[in-house]
């Protein structure tokens, strides 16, 4: 997918562990020292029951009196409830920081994404490590408490049983040892396989997802029952299902084919530390007492060894390749910004732009040149796809052009601080978003600053110069009602949506507004109403407006003509009328209909 | 945060920290509420274990008074000892996760089978049912038909009376919230509990299958879904049978037909944002796809819920021009609700709704000659196009 090396595993790791540390350093602390205590009391009782084994073995041949036996039970069984104590603590502290843990590094993929380039957006790749970023978040602490277990509880208890294991027996630790290498090389190779599943499932899981919404979301499911297509996007649905799960088979197979070698290695060295410990017996070296306890101490460590190796190790592994999405994502190029503020209203210049979408082969706009005044109304009107909305977006400083340059004032928009590129600009946007929020939260989203400093009279100034009726018996809890039918709030038309979003517009502090398309959804008063109200309240800002209804193109003092991504012409409704063919055509095609 | 759709207004509203925060609350919210679960689960847990170490303990004292008298040996006190710590792990940790994954997988199911005992509408996953193409469109009759949504108590149809006749364009047009959309969603089976008759050939279409009155109406909502799916499976999914020719015509008659030509693999292209190398449309360029579909349908009545909202001025003649065309080669009947008076203008019979009810209705000049409410709304409209009439602001 991309050119940059893979990270290893330890660059991964040394990345997440700061992370995740950070998320509270107290608690991280806390908990594994909790699990290097829970190594501790593993170890000793394991060391008590050996030597409470060995007492019974003395007790029956007379050699041991039966109160230190009862001494040594006891040692043995305050121990084990200690253990299941610790063992409890350090569980529930780490499901608790897993939890937090996600939404710390959720939230940082949130901001990400907030600040990544809005034409992102556009770009499927982009889109997929996304998805798999949001996937890996989860991963990332988890990555970190299997290697912090490793580190803490683990490793010292296989290096103190190890120890016991020697007092018996040298050979005994370099079995395990022996078997230990090889099932831990079997996980990384396991590991890969699962990385390579998740890059060629991501696109599948995107289908399948549009085939479900095709069948169930609100957007399509009349149409879809309306064509009887429902099975259509069933059996979509049911391949790409198939082709992932095709996939996950063939990669199980693999995985799972080196998972049985490992066993098979990990039987045989058992069998090999049985065989020893029989032989030990019989030449009288240990006690059965010792012989038990080793063996259950051996069985233990080999219910030890696969936990650490099968579950924690080959979830991390499955999961290793979206951990390393996460970081890749986090680590995608954002927006350059320069330094300079702009706060008076200024003109707006653009010279000699070309704009292309990503993997487009044709610009969708070129050799745009043209200064927008401050204070001036322009209309922009041309064909579906003659890049309207594409200029609109240039403008607002959503785009950056490839060739040519936009200017604010005499400043080149690249060069404009963070905080000025988009200030000042506000916008009804054509495919205008229903947020599932309150009608206040609905309005102020554009402008959460101005919100913080001001009160509710400006939403319901907005609301009402938008038309919406906020005393309306349906907002039955006035700009607190929650506008959401998912979660059992008021829904709205289309008609209605659309004002809301023009509400949103007006609210945010603006000195140029675009309004692209903003009446498709509204009736003629209404519009009328609409656009009106519009021109009384825009004072000396500067408006740009985009349509297709033409009779608005009549409050603009200019009109700029579009047509397949070039200027066709530019000038007041009256020139344009008279001079430019195709401006009349576009002109009396809908205005023939209303003499 | 972080979906495609709402990508532009994030990055100029900058909204993204506030709402980000919300999440936040609503996570650290989730967060203590796991807490307090798990707290209860981990205590409960540990105590079952603890108690049965504690049995694990007596069971290993009393037996050991046994192999005090030597009536038992050794190695078999020691086999129970370990078979029993490892029974006892057993059941405190696993047993206990059982139990877990068990509330758990009973509220899914819970769930699903609520889901299940959810009432279905019978036919709505029906294919049309094309066989009844071939009855011919007599007449549509709304018999006095009054309809409330369900979980609402405003009535939006009152008492709605209208006829409808073979090759006729009528344009249903209104304020917003009139009942102009409601007419077409019980027209289409989409609502079956209201009062009065919908007679189609003089047969009340409760009786007409799903599946048949699928084929019979070709419809386009206002909300119209953006299939992600090549431009030749976007026709097909209204009418299988279409050929290349008649996809060919389909394209060329709504105007998409250089934009599909551009593309590498034509008709075959992908479109949408699904993979790598589709090409996506713009918002007139989807609406006239989903046109193109419902004209290949061949259905006897068209309905279109406000069909040009995104259509540039000569895309929407040309829409209203097709619209017309088909009608009278196929003799279409063509029902379509507007905002555009300059759209309503050419239909043969323009109804004038509000509050539910039909307040006018008539050809165009017919309205227009009288001082009717529809001739209030064109002026409305029209004053816009006619020269020096506007005074600005």
């Amino acid at each position: 997918m991309s050119p940059t090396k893979e990270e290893g595993f330890l660059q991964i790791a040394r990345k997440a562990l700061p992370l995740v540390c950070r998320v509270s350093p107290g608690l991280f602390v806390f908990e594994y020292a909790v699990t290097v205590l829970d190594a501790l009391l593993l170890v000793l009782t394991t060391v008590a029951l050996r030597d409470f084994f060995e007492h019974v073995t003395g007790l029956t041949a007379g050699s041991v009196s039966f109160d230190s036996t009862l001494m040594s039970l006891l040692l043995f069984a305050l121990l084990k409830v200690a253990d299941e104590v610790i063992d409890g603590v350090a569980n529930f502290i780490g499901e608790h920081y897993a939890g937090k843990s996600s939404q710390v590094m959720m939230n940082e993929l949130n901001l990400k994404a907030d600040r990544l380039d809005a034409l992102d957006f556009e770009d499927p790749q982009i889109l997929n490590q996304m998805d798999q970023a949001y996937r890996g978040a989860y991963n990332v602490r988890n990555l970190v408490h299997v290697l912090m277990d490793i580190a803490c509880l683990y490793i010292p208890y296989f290096v103190f049983m190890g120890v016991f294991l020697r007092r018996a027996e040298p050979m005994l630790p370099l079995i395990l040892l022996l078997v230990f290498v090889p099932v831990l090389a079997s996980h990384f190779l396991r590991s890969s396989y699962y990385t390579r599943l998740d890059d060629r499932t991501v696109a599948l899981r995107r289908k399948e997802k549009h085939y479900k919404e095709c069948l169930t979301a609100r957007a399509f499911f009349k149409e879809t029952r309306a064509l009887g297509a429902g099975a259509f996007f069933l059996s979509r649905y049911i391949q790409a299902f198939k082709n992932a799960q095709e996939l996950r088979y063939q990669t199980e197979l693999g995985s799972q084919g080196v998972a049985i070698a490992a066993s098979g290695l990990a039987l045989a060295g058992y069998t090999a530390i049985l065989g020893i410990l029989v032989s030990l017996v019989i030449r009288g070296r240990i006690t059965i007492g010792s012989f038990s306890a080793i063996l259950a101490a051996t069985l233990e460590m080999f219910a030890m060894m696969t936990e650490v190796l099968d579950n924690r190790l080959g979830e991390l592994s499955a999961g290793l390749g979206q951990i390393r999405k996460y970081f890749r994502f986090l680590d995608l190029p954002e927006q350059e910004y320069g330094r300079i503020h702009v706060d008076d209203p200024k003109d707006i210049v653009l010279e000699g732009v070309t704009f292309t979408y990503p993997g487009a082969a044709r610009p969708a706009l070129s050799g745009i040149s043209l200064r927008i005044t401050a204070g001036e109304t322009l209309a922009v009107v041309g064909e579906n796809g003659s890049g309207k909305t594409t200029l609109a977006k240039l403008i607002l400083g959503l785009y950056r052009p490839d060739k040519g340059r936009i200017l604010v004032g005499d400043v080149p928009l690249r060069e404009l601080a963070s905080s000025s590129a988009y200030k000042n600009a506000s916008c009804v946007f054509q495919d205008f978003q229903r947020y599932q929020l309150s009608l206040r939260d609905n309005v102020a989203i554009s402008d959460f600053i101005k919100l913080s400093a001001s009160s509710d009279d400006e939403i319901q100034d907005a609301l009402a110069a938008a038309g919406f009726r906020a005393d309306d018996q349906q907002m039955t809890q006035g700009l607190d009602t929650l506008i959401s039918k998912e979660f059992g709030g008021t829904d709205l038309s289309r008609g209605e949506w659309q004002r809301l979003s023009i509400a949103r517009a007006y609210y945010r502090s603006h000195q140029l507004i675009v309004l692209d398309e903003p009446t498709a959804a509204i009736d003629p008063f209404e519009e009328d109403r609409i656009y009106r109200d519009f021109m009384r309240l825009k004072k000396n800002h500067t408006a740009v407006i985009i349509t297709h209804r033409l009779g608005a193109v009549r409050l603009a003092d200019r009109v700029l003509v579009l047509k397949e991504g070039r200027i066709a012409d530019i000038g007041t409704h009256d020139r344009l009328l008279d001079e430019s063919q195709y401006y009349r055509r576009l002109w009396t095609a809908q205005s023939r209909y209303l003499q | 945060m972080s979906s495609r759709e709402s990508a532009y207004e994030r990055k100029l509203f900058g909204f993204g920290a506030v709402i980000n925060e919300y999440w936040n609350d609503e996570m650290r919210r989730k967060i203590a509420l796991d807490y307090d679960a798990d707290k209860k689960i981990f205590i409960r847990a540990k105590s079952i274990s603890g108690l049965f170490t504690l049995l694990l303990s007596v069971i290993a004292l009393v037996l050991l008074m046994v192999v005090r008298e030597n009536l038992m040996t050794a190695g078999v006190y020691i086999s129970l000892i370990i078979a029993f710590s490892r029974l006892i792990h057993t059941l405190s940790w696993q047993l206990s996760d059982l139990l877990k994954e068990h509330t758990k997988k009973r509220l899914y199911l819970e769930d699903l089978s609520r889901f299940e005992r959810l009432e279905e509408l019978p036919g709505s996953d029906s294919v049309p049912d094309r066989r009844i193409l071939d009855m011919p469109f007599e007449s549509l009759v709304f018999d006095h038909v009054s309809f409330t949504y369900p979980q609402s108590d405003r009535e939006v149809l009152h008492d709605f009376c209208l006829a409808v006749y073979p090759g006729k364009q009528y344009a249903f047009v209104g304020r917003n919230g009139c009942g102009k959309s409601t007419v077409i969603k019980l027209l289409t089976g989409l609502y079956n509990d209201y009062s009065g008759r919908i007679l189609l050939n003089g047969r009340d279409i409760r009786s007409l299958s799903a599946a048949e009155i699928k084929a019979y109406f070709a419809v386009v909502y206002q909300d119209y879904g953006k299939y992600q799916l090549p431009a030749r499976e976007q026709l097909q999914l209204g009418n299988a049978s279409l050929a290349d020719p008649e996809i060919a015509a389909l394209l060329e008659q709504t105007g998409l037909a250089q934009k599909v030509g551009s593309l590498p693999l034509g008709a075959d292209a992908p479109l949408g944002k699904l993979e790598p190398g589709s090409a996506d449309l713009s918002e007139g360029q989807w609406q006239r796809l989903t046109l193109a579909r419902s004209f290949g349908r061949q259905a006897k009545l068209l309905v279109l819920d406000e069909p040009a909202a995104a259509l540039d001025a000569l895309a929407e003649s040309r829409i209203y021009r097709i619209i017309r065309d088909i009608g009278a080669r196929r003799c279409t009947t063509t029902l379509y609700v507007t905002h555009r008076l300059a759209a309503a203008r050419s239909a043969d019979e323009i109804i004038l709704m509000k509050d539910g009810r039909i307040i006018e209705q008539g050809t165009h000049a017919a309205l227009l000659a009288r001082d009717s409410y529809y001739a209030q709304m064109f002026n409305t409209q029209r004053k816009w196009y006619l020269r020096g009439q506007v005074a600005k602001a």
